[in-house]
């Protein structure tokens, strides 16, 4: 199109002089225009009853007004684009053409469109500052044809084309060929596809509001009198085509996706012999909102529809309500009997049965009628539509196949996050006009992310949607960000989103991750080869280097008891999420039988101590898998699957994402082999290989499972140099306690080197040492605080002949 | 503000002005061009709806239908039952037919009505900007042929 366009643009062409004088004082003379009018009307009412012929001149003024008031609101208001445009004039909208000044350049482009409706939309929506975009854009003025050339692109692929170009179209296009914006989209964390999609949704905005201020036929006052009386489904049932019998219009039944599910069902419902659908999903894709858009769809006048379904009603029945209404089976029957002849009498009625499988099962709140529902449904005298859980038909279909038979199926699929966008950008508009907040677009594609990965019990686009909702009440009136969006996950799922590092200070989680070895080296001694090897892959995966389907990162430590495994988990859970709380520790010796794989995914309400239960509360974490080598292989054969793709299915078949997870699983398998190849002067690097072989060859682990994690760290056994080191450590943690009661305890070097000959056992390695240290400074140290000889302000200094005297106690 | 009041107000009272006069041009384009045009369109409208609210098109294709559906247990297999049926359905369709009959009768003078309107708003329309024209030849010829107050 933009070939056949003269793309310069014309100041005193006709549409822009329009544009201008409404944009300048096309509402101020709207409103002169009405005043006087109306003014000059009833003066000359009044000179003509009082018998002054000048009255007719008065009242013709009146009547003239009412030139430019129309003019103004039925032209100006929206100008339109040329019929046949033959410049880049004649199809730019009102809003901008009337903000253009005489002399124009990208960059005066910008800042004369930065008060327009599509510049505050992306003000708005995105966070884009317009003077910050005007000092990046060039002045170079020939650089203008570029712009409008890739305005009329942009406005060429939209979706809901409008006659005209908008001014976020173009504040879009500068966006796009100017390569100085990328930058700020980076601090935005958008793209400029995310643009193009604020674009699409700025239009589709516009038009959706043209669309609902439409008038809407449906059927006028006689429409229902062919139709029978149903005093009693009015009673037990509710009418969903109420609502769009005087008009009124909703937002879901324009999204094209359930337009053409509706487009199905009225097939289905006026074809064929069964008059009946069956819509299957997971609760939250969206069946009664189908449902909705269908009785909606019925009511327009205007809608190419068969005329055994025009202008019929959509009643739903509730099970819960007729089972409440009567105690007994048989007067539940005679009820539900009676509503079916009613809507079969009516001949404009059809049932919409909601969670359908409370009509086929006998439970609280639900009871079996199948014996009198199946002869209805594959009679098909009866139009019904059915909503039901994808699992609880798959459940019905295996008890009753028939009637699964005679039922015509629909498919409701959960909506992929092109969907889900396109509502959410739809359904915002409803709850920031009920909770006068603002959501931003990241905000939003934040919502379809946390929604997706934390809120597991509903579909897409429920999950999206409620957290929407619920961040509504969060912000309080306010701009609704991702950050909103994190803390309303945390609040409402007890889920601690704050552990996400995208949230935090970038430049403080670089620093973090440079110097990972040091952080750690501050809580634990030595094996460095295990935390060198952990901090590099924790480096690689944050660097963008990671498999977002798979954990941070998954380690096996492997060596003896007490050399630090259990330490460098709960260092990296304190270094990398931020505290020890970020640490889910399971002991897999407890997970020694086959049916204990149901105990390691039970479902949080049954034992919130469960994997599955504590990792969904809190997925940003370090997960410890103690003794690994003693689970079944069951066991092992499930947590295969986290290690492959970082997700875990619980009892309920729900997903938990272990994808923002470090996974360690340690063992002491080896350890005998380790310690011989130190004791024989081996370094780790030389035997680290061998000891995975050895490992295999002996069947303690599957090479296929040792291949699944990112490192295999081993660990040696402490010397007893280092286990003064760990003494140190042990004594600041006193000092810690002792902090409270402002007195400090030192211990001497030989009395360390006493304590560690006390507390080392070479089968437990420096598990002892914590317990010896206790026992004895922990010991002096309040044996002198009650004598009086240690008080607040003060320290003390433990001599080897204090520690002795302790140990002999 | 930095420049004077009265210079000020004198710029943008011209700048209204000049605006104002050039625009008449494109006021009465339109006036005489899509401006009439979309009062066709609106007047199309205003038929669409009025037939819409009094079901025009439905009335006349259920005309004999029966009223409400009301019409005694059609299941009824005695002959005495079956000839209450037929009745009953006869009654029906007899009360349908009448209030149909009234409804149509309703919605076509109000259809008429609105084509007098229509037709007058479309005569009407051309006349619009010449009105002071008009009040002046009213105001000469007919003068004030009443006194009421």
């Amino acid at each position: 199109m933009e070939n056949n366009l003269d793309l310069q643009v014309s100041y005193r062409s006709g549409r822009a002089t329009e544009a201008r004088f409404y944009a300048r004082c096309g509402k101020i003379a709207k409103i002169i225009a009405l005043a006087l009018t109306v003014l000059f009307t009833l003066l000359g009412m009044v000179l003509l009853l009082a018998g002054q012929s000048i009255g007719w001149l008065v009242l013709s003024l009146g009547v003239w007004f009412v030139v430019p008031v129309v003019w103004i609101h039925r032209r100006l208001r929206d100008l339109p684009a040329n019929r046949h445009p033959s410049s880049i004039n004649d199809i730019l909208g009102g809003e901008v053409l009337g903000h253009l000044p005489v002399d124009v350049n990208p960059q005066i482009l910008v800042q004369s469109l930065s008060s327009t409706s599509g510049a505050r939309f992306l003000t708005n929506r995105f966070g884009i500052s317009m003077a910050h975009l005007a000092e990046v854009t060039p002045v170079d003025g020939s650089l203008l044809t570029d712009v409008w050339r890739e305005s009329i692109n942009i406005w060429l692929h939209l979706p809901d084309r409008p006659d005209t170009i908008s001014s976020a179209v173009i504040i879009a296009a500068v966006i796009r060929l100017n390569p100085a914006t990328d930058d700020m989209l980076n601090n935005l964390r958008i793209s400029k596809e995310d643009i193009f999609a604020g674009v699409v949704w700025f239009e589709h905005i516009n038009s959706l509001a043209k669309t609902l201020g439409e008038p809407r036929l449906t059927g006028g006052i006689a429409r229902d009198w062919s139709f029978g009386y149903i005093p009693t489904l009015e009673h037990f049932g509710s009418n969903l085509s109420q609502k769009y019998s005087s008009g009124n219009r909703s937002i879901a039944a324009n999204l094209p996706s359930v337009r053409s599910t509706v487009a199905n069902m009225i097939q289905l419902l006026s074809t064929g012999a069964r008059h009946n659908v069956a819509l299957i999903g997971p609760l939250g894709v969206g069946k009664s909102t189908i449902v909705d858009a269908l009785a909606e769809t019925l009511m327009d006048s205007r809608a190419k529809l068969p005329s055994s379904v025009r202008f019929n009603q959509v009643f739903m029945l509730d099970a819960s309500m007729i089972v409440s209404a009567t105690n007994r089976r048989g007067e539940i029957e005679g009820l539900v009997n009676q509503l079916m002849v009613e809507a079969y009498k009516a001949k404009n009625i059809i049932l919409f049965l909601d969670n359908a499988e409370l009509f086929f099962e006998d439970g609280t709140g639900s009871i079996d009628l199948s014996n009198l529902l199946q002869p209805v449904i594959e009679g098909g005298g009866l139009k019904l539509v059915l909503a039901m859980d994808q699992q609880r038909f798959l459940q019905i279909a295996q008890a009753k196949p028939a009637l699964a038979n005679a039922l015509n199926r629909i498919e409701v699929k959960s909506a992929d996050q092109s969907k889900t966008m396109s509502i959410l950008e739809e359904q915002c508009i409803t709850i920031e006009y009920n909770s006068h907040c603002l959501f931003t677009y990241q905000s939003l594609t934040e919502a379809y992310r946390l929604s997706s990965r934390y809120i597991n019990d509903v579909a897409q686009p429920r999950a999206s949607l409620q957290l929407l909702e619920n961040a509504a009440q969060q912000a309080n009136g306010g701009v609704v960000t991702p950050a909103t969006m994190a803390a309303t996950i945390e609040k409402t799922l007890g889920i601690k989103v704050g552990g996400d590092l995208s949230y935090g200070d970038a430049n403080a989680e670089r620093e973090k991750l440079l110097n990972l070895e040091e952080l750690i080296h501050q809580r634990m001694i030595n094996q460095e080869s295990a935390v060198r090897a952990v901090s590099s892959a924790l480096r690689r995966a944050r660097a963008g280097v990671r498999n977002e389907k798979r954990p941070i990162g998954t380690f096996l430590f492997l060596g003896p008891t007490g050399v630090g495994k259990t330490e460098l988990a709960k260092s990296l859970a304190a270094v990398y999420f931020g505290g020890e709380d970020h640490l889910v520790r399971i002991d897999l010796n407890e997970y020694v039988r086959a049916e204990d794989v149901a105990r390691l995914i039970a479902d949080g309400a049954t034992d919130p101590m469960s994997l599955s239960a504590q990792v969904r509360k809190n997925p940003f974490s370090v997960v410890l898998l103690d003794e690994i080598e003693k689970a079944h292989p069951n066991v092992l054969t499930t947590l295969l699957q986290v290690l492959d793709e970082g997700i875990l299915r619980d009892i309920n078949n729900r997903e938990i994402s272990f994808r923002d997870t470090i996974l360690i699983a340690t063992s002491n398998a080896g350890a005998e082999q380790i310690r011989q190849y130190i004791q024989a002067g081996y370094q780790i690097e030389q035997f680290s290989q061998q000891i995975q072989d050895q490992l295999i060859s002996s069947g303690e682990f599957k090479p296929e499972f040792l291949n699944r994690f990112d490192e295999i760290a081993v660990f040696r056994p402490l010397t007893k140099d280092e286990l003064v080191q760990v003494i140190d450590l042990i004594l600041v943690g006193i000092n810690e306690n002792l902090a409270n009661q402002k007195v400090f305890v030192a211990v001497d070097d030989n009395a360390k080197r006493a304590l560690v000959e006390a507390g080392y056992d070479p089968r437990l390695g420096a598990r002892p040492m914590r317990r010896v240290v206790q026992r004895t400074v922990e010991n002096i140290v309040a044996d002198k605080m009650l004598r009086g000889q240690l008080v607040p302000g003060s320290g003390i200094r433990l001599t080897l002949a204090d520690i002795q005297e302790s140990l002999a106690k | 503000m930095d420049v004077p009041l009265d210079i000020w107000v004198r710029k943008r009272a011209g700048f209204v002005i000049i605006n104002t006069v050039m625009v008449i041009p494109s006021l009465l384009r339109w006036w005489y061009g899509d401006g009439w045009l979309n009062q066709l369109i609106l007047i199309k409208w205003a038929f669409i709806r009025m037939a819409d609210r009094f079901s025009i098109g439905l009335l006349i294709r259920t005309l004999f239908a029966p009223f409400r559906q009301i019409s005694a247990d059609e299941q009824a297999r005695t002959a005495g039952g079956m000839m209450n049926v037929i009745v009953d359905k006869l009654i029906s369709r007899l009360i349908g037919g009448v209030m149909r009959l009234i409804m149509v009768i309703v919605g076509t003078i109000s259809l008429v009505l609105l084509a007098v309107i229509s037709l007058i708003r479309i005569i009407l329309w051309p006349l619009l900007p010449i009105a002071p024209v008009v009040g002046v030849v009213l105001m000469c010829v007919v003068g004030a042929p009443w006194k009421i107050i």
